[in-house]
């Protein structure tokens, strides 16, 4: 349940999006909006192509004035408000008995749809007009004001589960960014909240794995931090679904960051640098992969750095140079579509896929 | 009440229906969070407007068209139940259903409101109903899909006057419980809140828990 996952356009849903939009009339300023949030959603769909024949015979009614007009009457559906029930409504989630929440969520995930029309409008209304559309100061403001409130609670969202992922699952990946409020924490499973309670009742009963969780909580940021940088939340293109680390390595485009030292040194002056994160850095030179770490490798680690499969396949890698490590890259693990390149740094525990690699 | 006859994903014809909640306490919490509204607050309480509007929606038995006396007429009668929090509430207090474990504060709550909630629940079974009566070229106008917890099907169904169903169909079976119904802001479009059930089921196909529900020939029940 992440968004490394197979995606495909839906053709279902591009059909019925056109069906919706081909019976849309343009006199009132509800009938713009939804032309608006069509185009914003076909778009996001990964149908683009199809978009610019839906806009041409409608060009006529699509001026910028009018567009502005129309979405202005989106603060009518009142964010603000909207932003403060959904407030409580997630605080009463993080607590209902199981029973209780189905019922909640599917109440939250229509609240929070108001938010996603927003979106998908304004991404239509800059697909149609060139640039993006201009808003008077109250719509910012309320759009604000509902991020604000949402923001600091979303996490409380994920006893949403596969709901929260289908929020988000039909658009393209590049494009699930604009709906950043489903798609954060989208891979966590429905009963985290459950699991953040037992794991405060394993550090009352036992303060001594405070230390593991630390770790634990070391690793999974630095692992987050990996796939999710900063600079991922404008992404820079299609994200292909690569099968194997093979499969990557082989797509995998050269980086100018390579340094000029390394370069000298590598055999053959045909190494590539693929990956480089301030803990570490992969390199491919003609056969090897190259795995470099700048933070030390965990003192409990008798191989520090691994490729495993889910099975129980595993491959140690050879330290070439210190802080080096080599794999031989025509060895068949890499070609098993589960296996991951395993980090153990002091720091804590790194594993790659090459999902993860993409980005 | 019957619901109507559909295909799930290309199987045998099964004839749906609904007459409960998943659970009595589910049924008491909804009933009086969102047609009673005794368990809620907004900006319309002090004007006792409502709203979801469910006199609109329940004409018999009648309901009070201004909220404090629909939550007024509900104090007096829960009051007359023993073990029931809500029917202790002041006049002006609101509350949520306290998940009472009480079986006869149930039973006796439930008696009392049984035409009530029959009401309540024939509108979510009508909402589901409209959905399969209406159904496009690519199948009935609901989001269906089989949650990770389960082995069945969840439905959700929503009408143009932005009433919406969510119900649970147990794998094999043909009877739903219903999980929630409530009235969607009236204010939205409904080709808009159309587009956005189409995203959510392709969310769902996307993940391949999606389900594909086809009108079964002459099956509607209108």
């Amino acid at each position: 349940m992440d968004d490394r996952m197979k995606w495909q356009v839906d053709d279902v849903l591009v059909q019925n999006l056109q069906e919706t939009m081909a019976a849309v009339e343009m006199t009132t300023p509800d009938g713009v909006l939804a032309f608006l949030e069509g185009i914003g959603t076909l778009v996001s769909a990964g149908a683009e192509s199809d978009v610019a024949a839906l806009i041409a015979p409608r060009r006529g009614d699509l001026s910028a004035e009018r567009i502005e007009d129309a979405l202005s009457l989106l603060a009518a559906i009142d964010l603000e408000d909207t932003a403060l029930e959904l407030g409580r409504l997630l605080i009463a989630l993080t607590d209902a008995e199981e029973e209780e929440c189905p019922a909640l969520c599917h109440r939250a995930a229509s609240l929070i749809g108001r938010r996603d029309r927003v979106a998908l409008c304004l991404l239509g209304a800059e697909e149609i007009l060139g640039v993006a559309p201009t808003l008077d100061v109250e719509f910012e403001s309320a759009v604000d004001a509902f991020d604000a409130v949402l923001a600091p609670k979303s996490w409380r969202m994920a006893a949403l589960g596969e709901l929260r992922w289908a929020k988000v699952a039909w658009a393209r990946p590049d494009h699930r960014h604009r709906l950043r409020w489903w798609q954060r924490g989208a891979h966590l499973p429905a009963n985290t909240v459950d699991a953040l309670r037992t794991a405060a009742e394993c550090i009352a009963a036992f303060p001594e794995a405070r230390e593991y969780l630390d770790e634990q909580i070391a690793a999974a940021t630095l692992s987050h931090r990996l796939i999710h940088p900063p600079e991922a939340s404008a992404p820079a293109g299609v994200v292909d679904n690569v099968v194997s680390l093979a499969d990557w390595f082989r797509r995998a485009p050269v980086s100018m960051e390579l340094g000029a030292a390394r370069m000298a040194a590598a055999a053959g002056g045909d190494e590539r640098r693929i990956l480089h994160r301030a803990e570490f850095s992969i390199s491919i030179a003609g056969d090897r992969l190259i795995v470099d770490l700048e933070v030390p490798p965990s003192p409990d680690a008798p191989h520090p750095v691994l490729v495993e499969t889910s099975g129980t396949e595993r491959l140690a890698g050879v330290e070439e140079n210190p802080d080096s490590w080599g794999f031989p890259l025509s060895h068949p693990i890499f070609t098993d579509p589960t296996s991951r390149i395993t980090l153990c740094l002091a720091t804590g525990t790194i594993a790659l896929t090459a999902a993860d690699l993409r980005r | 009440m019957n619901i109507a006859s559909v295909r799930i994903d290309g199987g045998q014809p099964v004839e749906l229906t609904m007459r409960e909640f998943t659970s009595i306490r589910l049924a008491h919490a909804h009933l009086f969070k969102h047609v009673v509204r005794i368990c809620d607050v907004s900006r319309f309480d002090a004007a006792g407007r409502d709203p979801e509007d469910w006199a609109s929606l329940i004409p018999s038995p009648p309901l009070e068209s201004s909220l404090l006396k629909r939550r007024e007429q509900a104090r007096r009668t829960l009051s007359q139940v023993d073990g029931c929090a809500l029917g202790q509430l002041g006049e002006t207090q609101l509350a949520p259903c306290l998940r009472c474990d009480d079986r006869s504060a149930k039973v006796n709550v439930q008696q009392q409101n049984a035409p009530l909630l029959d009401a309540y629940i024939a509108v979510a079974a009508e909402t589901l109903r409209w959905s399969v009566k209406n159904s496009g070229p690519r199948g009935a106008r609901v989001i269906a899909y089989r949650p990770a917890s389960g082995r069945g099907v969840r439905f959700i169904a929503e009408r143009p006057d932005g009433v919406r169903a969510v119900a649970d169909l147990a794998a094999g079976g043909a009877e739903l419980k219903l999980v929630s119904c409530y009235r969607v802001g009236k204010d939205m479009d409904y080709r808009s809140r159309w587009m956005e059930m189409c995203r959510e089921q392709s969310g769902f196909r996307q993940q391949g828990l999606a389900v594909d529900v086809q009108p079964a020939a002459g099956g509607a029940h209108g």
